[in-house]
């Protein structure tokens, strides 16, 4: 399954994807199971991440949203979301950082993805703007 | 970000500790997030540091809502003391754990046992 979105940080936008994307993750993982809410908050990172650093705050800019979903086996499945920028790249990708200080504010929130994700990177595209990459593995136990 | 609104009530206790009520969803995505911000941080200026977080109310809170925390808790470790906060909110408790926040807070069950706390 792929579901795409490409969304602004408009505010009425922003809450009306991130509903539909609780609804989806909701529907995939189990409307009881509190990953959908842990995953649902990843995603809401990022894009405040590419809002808030990228974008400068210029809410007109696109970002385009993708969500793959690959079932493994009957018990597991690859949920994989890609969110992409066009804004200034990168100079090298940017990984979550594995610690962090008691009142540190930087990369908190790529810290926090990290906790609840398998995977978080950030990498310039050669093209131009940058991909936000994460992986999760979700199985029974989830 | 699911209903897009986030609430605040202010009260002092002996006009040294502020009681915060924070519900709603705590995120820089809305306006009144700044006036919150600003608002906390004014308090801070004229020399309040004991801070009673009610977060009882709140269903969502990211990275930024995590910063004014931060922020408070940066603040009142400086005088030796620290914030504490009331929340029985699974979600909200799962992002304070994750961001490592639990662990320079103080949880409280209610504004009486936080205003204990500081006046011990």
């Amino acid at each position: 399954m792929i579901f795409q979105f490409t969304i602004t940080g408009q505010e009425e936008e922003v809450v009306q994807f991130e509903k539909e994307l609780l609804d989806i993750l909701q529907k995939i993982t189990g409307s009881e199971s509190m990953i959908a809410y842990e995953i649902h908050f990843c995603v809401h990172e990022a894009i405040l991440n590419v809002i808030q650093h990228t974008y400068k705050w210029d809410l007109t800019q696109p970002i385009d949203i993708r969500i793959d979903v690959t079932g493994i086996n009957e018990a597991s499945q690859e949920l994989e979301i890609s969110i992409k920028d066009y804004g200034r790249k990168l100079e090298k990708e940017i990984s979550p950082p594995s610690r962090i200080g008691q009142f540190q504010l930087r990369k908190r929130g790529l810290y926090m993805i990290s906790k609840i994700m398998d995977e978080c990177v950030i990498k310039p595209l050669e093209k131009g703007g940058n991909l936000t990459y994460m992986k999760k593995l979700l199985n029974n136990e989830n | 970000m699911l209903d897009g609104k986030l609430y605040v009530k202010v009260s002092f206790y002996k006009e040294i500790i502020a009681k915060v009520e924070i519900s709603g969803e705590f995120t820089v995505f809305y306006q009144e997030f700044d006036l919150l911000y600003k608002e906390l941080m004014a308090y801070t200026k004229i020399g309040i540091y004991r801070f009673i977080l009610n977060l009882n109310g709140l269903t969502y809170i990211d990275s930024s809502g995590i910063g004014v925390i931060i922020r408070l808790v940066t603040n009142a470790s400086k005088k030796n003391s620290m914030v504490c906060i009331i929340c029985d909110q699974p979600q909200v408790l799962k992002i304070l754990g994750i961001s490592n926040v639990d662990k320079i807070i103080r949880f409280v069950t209610s504004y009486d046992e936080g205003i204990k706390y500081f006046e011990v």
